[in-house]
Parts: structure tokens; sequence; C-alpha cells
């Protein structure tokens, strides 16, 4: 994989570097997919996605979202002027779009690793299951 | 993200398959955020 920068925590660098260990063994299998988003030869981030259900619903699911500790928390202008993140969660409903008649999917679903990041993606338009920790957009 | 934590072990956690009457109607009666669908699909994206 294209150079990755983790976060300064050191618990935090450990924690990601066991995630996308484990997505880059994920990713041999067929059902998940891993998608670089790249700018100027930098990588930016990248997000794995797989399809799979919530209930008996067919969903595509973000297995995890990555962005390089330099463009945390920045607007690029190359980016639309949005976030690393944001971006790539636009870029999952596309994607989502594009396989939706096939595979008849019809959420878009995550689990966020922390509270924070719940705040952070119901913010981007996905919505909480209730007493769930999992969150979905209706496609 | 669907990766977890558990034992110092990275876990894969899946959607949760059995859902209550009243979650299966929350999810059927949330509409379509059309606006957040066509910003998002109406970018011609740089990932590969």
């Amino acid at each position: 994989m294209s150079s990755v920068e983790l976060s300064s925590d050191l618990e935090q660098s450990q924690r990601e570097k066991n995630f996308i260990e484990d997505i880059c063994k994920r990713v041999q299998k067929p059902s998940t997919v891993l998608y670089l988003l790249k700018s100027n030869n930098n990588t930016l981030g990248f997000i794995a996605l797989s399809v799979s259900s919530i209930g008996d619903f067919p969903s595509l699911q973000i297995d995890y979202l990555f962005v390089n500790h330099t463009f945390r928390g920045r607007h690029l202008e190359v980016l639309d002027n949005l976030k690393t993140s944001a971006y790539l969660v636009d870029f999952s409903i596309e994607v989502a779009q594009e396989i939706q008649e096939l595979a008849g999917l019809r959420y878009l679903v995550l689990l966020p690793d922390n509270n924070k990041l719940q705040n952070v993606y119901k913010n981007m338009g996905f919505v909480n299951l209730p007493k769930q920790d999992w969150l979905y957009i209706k496609l | 993200m669907a990766l977890s934590i558990k034992d110092n072990k990275v876990v894969y956690v899946a959607p949760p398959k059995k859902l209550t009457e009243k979650e299966k109607k929350m999810l059927e009666d949330t509409p379509v955020n059309h606006k957040l669908i066509k910003r998002a699909t109406s970018r011609k994206y740089n990932v590969v």
C-alpha cells in the first residue's frame, strides 16, 4: 500500500496499525474492496467496502475508513473543499448507487469506532439506529 | 467502520441480523436524503 501516516498518539497509532493490517488481509478476499484516494502522488486516505446486510436489508458496509494524519480535519480544495473523510463517504454513496440495482442495496452502513466519530458521521448525513451503534444512510 | 479491538485483537463486527419491528420500521420509514445522494453522485472521483 502507498505511504500511510498514522496518528501521532502512540496508542491510537497502534490501533490504526492493527486495523490496517487486518484490512490488508481482508482485501485478499473478493468480499472486501479497498479504494485509495490520492492527490499529486500523496495518499490522502482510503476506504474499504463490502456488501453486507442489516437485518434482511442488503447494504454496502464501510469496513474501514482511514485518513492520513497530515490531512485529518483539513478541507482540501482538490476535494471540492470537503474533508477527506467526507469525500470518501460521498464516494461510497456513489459506489452504492452504482451497484444498487444489481445487488438490491438499500442502505450504506457503518459502525463508528468511538462516540466522537458517531457525531462526525451524523453530521455527514448518517442516521442512528436506536439502541445500536450502527449508523446508516438510506439509498 | 466494522472493525473493533477486543482482547488486543482486531475483530470484525457485522451489522445486526435480527432487528426489532420498531427498528425495521425506522429503517423503512427513513426518507432518502436526495440532496446528499445527488451531491455524492454528481462528482467525478479520483479514487483508485
